[in-house]
């Protein structure tokens, strides 16, 4: 029994993550419909940028979410602003923008090859190492701290989204934005903004990671494939669905570790995975 | 039109902002002046190694040989490591006369750390360059297709590192292997528990079992675990295995704790290390010992990121730091500012078997061609040092290329004679520990991870 305790609580933690990540690819894959394959590389560049604080200024990974968060958004903004806007092509014709997220991801990664090398690197925070325990659960502290920020950021999200001006502009030009564009929605703006928005989160999982994971150039691998399951499976746009999918992701992996062995996680994820999107196809026909 | 432009610049401001910084972030390893030198030399561009050639002794009709490794793509940091083993004893070499005053030269060959290109390339090494014999590549994968092309060619090939026992189970006559198989190294880690508890009463390892991830190789060692377990008179309690490339390892730990097993035998890449190290600390899993494959607990990073955690933490290898030739291993650590490490011990060495090859095929007055080489090695016996060179640095003292059996498995022209060391964690460092009479300490135990 306290096994399985334990098994829920680390799906609790690395369900964090993945909700986190998933957050992230929600806003700009679920809101502005923007295929993005290049998100576990905008995570990699995040926990890199964390890194490079941590062993220039020995910056605490955690301390410098507030950097990456900013740095991230920046490096977004402008990746929508120059790049991805121009290849978005007006009728409902994703492939363009599909190869260009591909080709900046494959670029991403070799530029953290060339700099970089293919080093294992880690930081440390003062959360590292330390342990908390629960009666029979023990959970490490830096999982807990993340798991924390992952908390308040979906609220901050989630908030953002539904009640201020520029998440109901956000949310406009996801709906139509032809008619966001005729009530004076500058959309070319909520685009960057948005997309700046997703750069940032996946840079704040990215610092909260490098806690107490590694960062090696092709990491964004291991967590892009796993943010789409997160943000379908959530249904897309939902931040709340992003939260709850990315723990349920989690939890099915440990426990399914436990029960059925660590070879079978992975079949486990993405046999419920096919299924979730098969019965939900189903009942969207039903429904007509 | 200005948009398009604008964009353009932009594009190009950010990509170059990032180019600007290549010379590359602050590597523990190695310095970016050697990093470059070496790089030209890759090529395989005839100015750099014949101008080097021009400085030494041996300044007749270059002897070429092939070597295919990873010199891109993310193992392109080990691969760049057994390429400095190798351009060290070529240069050893030629400045001793080379082969009767001809110099060897070394023809690099890129896999990319894979099968594809790494077939290509060895077409390249042998149809337009026209080498006498190769030597790689660095993983098994690699090295089972690749072998197969120098078959079908027949040209010698000898592989320094690459441990999947099938290798040599195929039968081929211009294959040889230097690199212990996967089979003695469980073998010898089992060895030196069994040693340690002989020696010591208040040492009881009776059961054990594995963590290792699900690929090939991992599965292999699972296998020769039980097997040798099984010889040994312990129990195997059983294995835990998961997917390469790991999110989290916390399931896979707990399993661990509720097998409970004496020891704990290990094999993962150097990420997965990491985090299974990490994670035990986490969870609170201390096994009595753990012993561990090389692999990933042999690299740099791994103690650079788990520091104490390790400590305690066994692990076999091919070559260690101080057992012999420590005049070597200083030469080589001033020269490129890496340790001389299990794979590039072991690369240096294949480079000085060709040599002695070579310098016997020209003593008995035969032509140097492939056909004679592969007569040559499959008859060469080199023991305790080679002729004009060091003595052998690897744990064995002597090589010879054998045929042989075990357990159902066939091993052609293997070193059946090669053996491997055990090194301990301890205080952050990395300390020899097995076989005994070579140890610099004694085996911590149990197992600390503090």
């Amino acid at each position: 029994m306290s096994t399985f305790l334990q098994a829920g609580a680390n799906g609790l933690m690395v369900g964090g993550i993945y909700a986190l990540i998933g957050v992230s690819l929600t806003l700009i894959f679920g809101v502005m419909k923007i295929i993005n394959f290049c998100q576990g590389e905008l995570l990699m560049l995040g926990m890199y940028t964390s890194f490079v604080l941590y062993d220039q200024f020995g910056l605490d990974p955690f301390l410098a979410i507030p950097i990456v968060a900013i740095f991230m958004f920046i490096f977004g903004a402008l990746l929508q602003f120059t790049l991805i806007t121009r290849s978005l092509k007006d009728e409902d014709d994703d492939t363009n923008v599909l190869f260009l997220t591909v080709g900046l991801g494959i670029l991403f990664q070799n530029l953290a090859l060339l700099y970089f090398k293919s080093d294992y690197r880690t930081a440390s925070s003062i959360f590292s190492d330390k342990i908390v325990s629960l009666g029979v659960i023990t959970v490490s502290l830096p999982k807990l701290v993340s798991f924390i920020l992952l908390i308040i950021v979906t609220a901050l999200m989630f908030l953002l989204l539904k009640y201020t001006n520029i998440g109901k502009q956000i949310r406009a030009t996801s709906q139509n934005k032809i008619g966001a564009e005729v009530s004076g929605i500058k959309t070319k703006s909520i685009y960057a903004a948005t997309y700046g928005l997703g750069a940032a989160i996946a840079g704040i999982t990215g610092a909260c990671l490098m806690s107490f994971y590694y960062v090696f150039p092709s990491v964004g691998e291991i967590y892009g494939t796993r943010s789409f399951i997160v943000v379908t499976m959530g249904g897309l746009g939902s931040v709340v669905g992003a939260l709850v999918s990315g723990i349920v992701l989690g939890l099915m992996e440990t426990i399914g570790a436990v029960v059925v062995g660590s070879s079978f996680k992975d079949t486990i994820v993405f046999l419920t995975f096919i299924c979730i999107l098969v019965v939900k196809q189903r009942l969207k026909t039903k429904r007509g | 039109m200005k948009r398009k432009v604008m964009a353009m610049v932009l594009a190009l401001t950010m990509t170059t902002g990032v180019l600007a910084g290549c010379g590359g972030y602050g590597s523990s390893k190695g310095s970016d002046t050697t990093d470059t030198s070496t790089t030209t030399e890759t090529q395989g561009s005839d100015n750099s190694t014949t101008a080097k050639t021009q400085e030494s002794t041996a300044t007749g009709d270059p002897i070429l040989i092939g070597a295919l490794y990873p010199l891109t793509g993310d193992l392109a940091d080990s691969g760049k490591n057994m390429q400095y083993g190798i351009d060290f004893a070529v240069e050893e070499i030629n400045a001793n006369g080379g082969i009767d005053g001809r110099p060897i030269k070394i023809i690099y060959g890129d896999t990319q750390g894979d099968g594809a290109p790494g077939m290509t390339e060895m077409e390249r090494l042998i149809t337009q360059e026209k080498v006498v014999a190769v030597m790689g590549a660095y993983q098994s994968g690699v090295t089972e297709v690749v072998s197969q092309v120098a078959e079908n060619y027949q040209i010698p090939m000898i592989t320094a590192n690459a441990t999947a026992d099938s290798l040599t189970s195929h039968g081929y006559e211009y294959f040889f292997r230097l690199a212990p198989t996967n089979m003695m190294f469980i073998r010898d880690m089992f060895q030196c528990l069994v040693d340690y508890a002989g020696k010591h009463s208040n040492a009881t390892i009776k059961t054990v079992a594995v963590c290792a991830d699900n690929t090939e190789l991992g599965q292999q060692t699972a296998t020769w675990a039980k097997f040798w377990a099984e010889k040994n008179g312990m129990e195997y309690l059983g294995d835990v295995l998961y997917s390469k490339g790991a999110a989290d390892l916390t399931s896979e730990v707990l399993q661990l704790k509720q097998l409970n097993p004496d020891a704990l035998i290990v094999d993962n890449y150097v990420s997965d290390a990491i985090l299974l190290t990490k994670t035990m600390n986490e969870q609170g899993y201390k096994p009595q010992i753990m012993i561990a494959k090389g692999n990933g607990y042999s690299e740099t990073s791994y103690l650079e990121s788990t520091g104490a955690q390790a400590n305690g933490i066994l692990f076999a290898t091919e070559y260690l730091q101080g057992e012999k030739s420590q005049d070597i291993y200083d030469r080589f650590m001033q020269k490129y500012n890496v340790a001389l490490n299990g794979h590039s011990a072991e690369a240096y060495t294949v480079v000085w078997i060709f040599k002695q090859a070579l310098q016997n095929l020209a003593n008995a007055g035969k032509e140097i061609n492939s056909e004679n080489l592969k007569t040559e090695l499959q008859t060469i016996k080199i023991e305790n040092s080679f002729e004009g060179g060091s003595e052998i640095i690897l744990p064995y003292n002597t090589i010879q290329f054998t045929d042989g059996e075990f357990n159902g498995i066939q091993y052609k022209q293997t070193n059946m004679l090669g053996n491997l060391v055990v090194a301990q964690f301890q205080d952050e460092e990395i300390k020899s520990v097995w076989p005994f009479d070579e140890a610099e300490v004694e085996i911590q135990y149990p197992a600390s991870f503090q």
